[in-house]
């Protein structure tokens, strides 16, 4: 093998790394289906445990009467149900309005309050479930969000799981549920579709779940019990860090997707960034705490008592944590071999975008008829996900004369072939490009001038690049040691249900 | 589910009844078996997804000539 021969070898190893995260996403997907034949609900009862519910409230007035209402309405027996409203020193009307709902609901619902707050989401948790564990009374412990809405049903569909023993937690299908939601709240709950609606339902069949989402997770009061009676206030990611531990002690984790709970997210590329940038760090330190879980032997439940260590879970959460790195490796490979050998270059080229599009099809078909409800509000934003710019680039890599010929001679244009090879590589080094691109729309969003420009930039760059953009930041702050202080979302309330 | 007159912030709300027959076994055993049947969708879905996809590929591979 010739020296040229190994380094375009070498780079189209590069740029086969970008190929992993999509092969990752469309096993998840093609595991989807499985869940029709493979899922809990054989082995789920009639089972309506006694359940203590533990919100965590710092300045939660706008939101907190209305979730607190729908939790009182809920189909499932009153005397079976008492709602600890943990205040976290709040210096809003939180307490006025827990105090007149406790009052409307004699001893359903509990006002606790911290006269200390600001250590962040899991003391404040730890304050109520210290309460809850204290006497016999409960027998399952539901974590929420204050701003979460629970649909009549969905605390029934949950508790259900728990007749099965083997149980320790099960979770629900969060989704955004704002009343008039911009664009970034409808990426988002596109966006929760795709990681909740079809990811969970993939990870109920590997056997493994990556995480409990905060704003619904229902433990078994011998689950709580086992993972220490209280949540970890290590890591800025509470909620995986819980999922982890109760599958490590041998007790399965459920999703649940008819039990939907609605959510206000963040209607502005700044707060998603705020908001994610705090889930990415937490992954960061998952993947650091929990390395001696990953890809591990005995790789299946029989010798291991959980599913963590498997090839196929392990992969799906590397393809995530990672997705940055490849997508940086793959644009550095194709323009490497650009320069090397450019029938080689566009020749990968093609086929890695080829196989973008197939996923990008497959995946947002999929996900459009996964939850009607938010395709109607989102499918815009679906089509839309990873952006314009990567749809031109899919375009290019399937008819390549395209932009460089077709169109300009369409238009009585002339590509010089300097601009070609400017052209050519902006469509190789995309990846890494949108990552960048993502700085310049929370960047744009907080001018005066230009916030207008965020929102088109934004679908032209697109929703997966930013998330790609958000989690590189994570890695850089972690490696940096930034303060990982506690950074609360604001809810105003928009949600309707 | 809807309290007759039931609005969010009516006092004494938590005095409602949840309907006997909506908890019973019998209530929670068949909407077991029918969000078992919903899940049975997803096989549709999957179909659905393949044929659309394949059928893309299809068009733009026609119109590519590849």
């Amino acid at each position: 093998m010739s020296w040229r021969d190994a380094e375009v070898t070498a780079l189209v190893v590069l740029v086969a790394l970008g190929v992993g995260p999509v092969l990752a996403g469309l096993v998840q997907y093609l595991l989807v289906p499985v869940h029709a034949v493979r899922n809990h609900l054989s082995r789920a009862e009639p089972y309506l445990p006694r359940v203590v519910v533990v919100v965590p409230a710092w300045n939660e007035g706008a939101v907190l009467a209305a979730s607190l209402e729908r939790l009182m309405r809920l189909s499932y027996p009153p005397g079976s149900l008492r709602v600890y409203v943990v205040d976290d020193a709040s210096t809003d009307d939180t307490p006025q309005v827990v105090a007149r709902k406790a009052a409307e609901h004699p001893g359903r619902i509990v006002h606790l309050r911290r006269d200390q707050g600001g250590q962040g989401k899991a003391h404040t948790l730890n304050h109520g479930i210290a309460h809850a564990l204290a006497d016999d009374w409960m027998q399952a412990l539901l974590i929420m969000d204050a701003d979460v809405i629970y649909r009549p049903d969905s605390l029934r569909r949950m508790t259900r799981h728990l007749a099965d023993p083997q149980v320790g937690a099960v979770t629900a299908f969060i989704r955004e549920g704002s009343h008039r939601p911009g664009t970034v709240s409808r990426f988002i709950g596109y966006e929760y579709v795709t990681a909740q609606a079809a990811a969970r339902r993939a990870q109920n069949v590997l056997g493994a779940v990556a995480c409990l989402a905060g704003g619904a997770q229902l433990h078994s009061r011998a689950n709580l019990e086992a993972v220490g009676g209280r949540i970890d206030t290590s890591t800025l990611a509470e909620d995986t860090f819980t999922t982890f531990l109760t599958q490590l002690d041998g007790r399965r984790v459920v999703f649940e997707p008819a039990a939907v709970v609605l959510a206000e997210e963040p209607d502005s590329v700044r707060a998603l960034w705020k908001q994610r940038l705090r889930w990415a760090r937490g992954n960061v330190q998952i993947t650091s705490r929990f390395r001696d879980v990953w890809f591990r032997r005995p790789f299946s439940a029989r010798g291991a008592g959980h599913r963590l260590s498997s090839l196929t879970f392990g992969g799906i959460w590397f393809s995530v944590y990672l997705l940055p790195v490849a997508m940086t490796l793959a644009a550095l490979g194709l323009v490497g071999l650009y320069f090397v050998d450019s029938v080689s270059a566009r020749h990968t080229f093609q086929a890695l975008w080829w196989l973008a599009a197939v996923a990008y099809v497959y995946i947002t078909v999929t996900t459009l008829l996964l939850d009607r409800e938010t395709a109607r509000r989102s499918w815009f934003q679906g089509l839309m996900f990873p952006g314009l710019g990567a749809l031109v680039v899919m375009l290019a890599a399937w008819f390549p004369t395209l932009w460089q010929e077709d169109l300009p001679s369409a238009l009585g244009l002339h590509l010089t072939p300097v601009g070609l090879e400017v052209w050519t590589l902006a469509l190789y080094a995309w990846p890494v490009l949108s990552m960048a691109a993502a700085w310049l729309v929370r960047g744009l969003e907080g001018t005066r001038a230009l916030a207008w420009l965020s929102r088109p930039l934004l679908y032209v760059v697109g929703y997966g690049p930013v998330l790609c953009a958000i989690t590189l930041d994570a890695y850089v702050k972690q490696a940096r040691g930034a303060s990982t202080a506690w950074a609360k979302t604001e809810k105003t309330g928009r949600v309707v249900g | 589910m809807s309290q007759p007159g039931g609005g969010m912030n009516q006092p004494g709300g938590g005095m409602r009844r949840v309907p006997d027959d909506e908890l019973t076994d019998d209530a929670l055993r068949a909407e077991i078996r029918a969000n078992a049947r919903a899940e049975r969708g997803l096989v549709v879905i999957a179909v659905v997804a393949a044929a659309t996809t394949g059928l893309v590929v299809a068009v733009l591979d026609v119109l590519g000539h590849r």
